[in-house]
């Protein structure tokens, strides 16, 4: 169903009246408490994310390199470097 | 010590504000995390009508803060995805727009008459705040636009408070332009049918 362009114009007009008496579309007060707030969230979760990602992504290298130093010492335990 | 990152990584932003929000994304894209200006500068041009929006769509002041908090975090984490194929504002509302459904699921579960009642009464204190705003006009827009379905709400809140033309709507809501235009003139209908109700208003100025 196509609404009929001069009603639907009408009708808007009407209604951005009512809006904008009512302030609706004012221009806001910047709020800077509201913004440190995102901010300070935002850096918070990209830190937490990185230390998350750190520790993961490390914990299977220091898993890997602490079964070689392990496999390793025994493999070799009979050589003697003693010089 | 996050506030301290947060003043060492933001400097003078004089001269972002005449850049357009599209020049300010690309800063945002290429500077993060390590500059936060141009992040800011976003949020100082965004923050106001993104909570206000909230507030009007989920008719809840405190929800509408917590959301708004989430939507401009989410700017952060995912700017980097915005490939500029529409304008920043029509993507910023389409986070918005998802924000506020999945909290409205939230509030549909737990609302019940008394806490839209009291809800009410917060929207009308945060009315009387505002020095701009026709307080008593305000308010009764308000409880007017409360008592329709949550999907008109949010067409008139991103027509009449955000500004967006019918065709950002329609990429926000992602619906196509006739179903927007459809749904924005039921919208206004039921508006009017409620606003005339509350107000006793001399009907002749819908004529």
């Amino acid at each position: 169903m196509e609404i009929n362009n001069e009603i639907f114009a009408k009708i808007e007009t009407q209604t951005e009246h009512i809006f904008k008496s009512a302030g609706w579309n004012a221009e806001l007060v910047i709020n800077y408490e509201r913004i440190d707030k995102a901010v300070d969230r935002a850096l918070l979760e990209h830190v937490m994310r990185d230390t998350s990602t750190f520790v993961f992504k490390g914990f299977g290298a220091a898993l890997s390199g602490l079964s070689a130093a392990f496999f390793g010492s025994a493999i070799h335990s009979d050589v003697n470097y003693r010089a | 010590m996050v506030e301290a990152l947060r003043k060492l990584a933001t400097r003078d932003v004089s001269g972002l504000e005449e850049l357009s929000d599209e020049k300010v994304v690309e800063l945002c894209k290429q500077e993060l995390p390590d500059d936060l200006t141009a992040y800011r500068e976003l949020l100082r041009r965004y923050e106001g009508l993104i909570v206000n929006t909230c507030n009007k769509i989920l008719n809840s002041p405190s929800d509408a803060e917590e959301v708004g908090q989430d939507v401009m975090i989410q700017i952060f984490h995912k700017i980097n995805q915005f490939e500029g194929r529409s304008l920043f504002k029509t993507w910023l509302y389409k986070i918005v727009h998802n924000y506020c459904n999945n909290r409205l699921s939230k509030i549909i579960r737990k609302r019940e008459g008394s806490e839209k009642y009291e809800d009410l009464e917060a929207q009308r204190e945060l009315s009387r705040e505002n020095e701009h705003v026709s307080q008593e006009l305000s308010a009764d827009v308000q409880e007017s636009i409360a008592e329709l379905k949550e999907k008109e709400r949010e067409v008139l809140t991103l027509k009449f408070m955000s500004g967006l033309t019918i065709q950002e709507i329609a990429d926000v809501l992602e619906l196509g332009l006739s179903a927007t235009k459809m749904r924005l003139y039921r919208a206004m209908e039921s508006f009017k049918e409620v606003y005339i109700q509350k107000k006793n208003v001399d009907t002749s100025f819908y004529e």
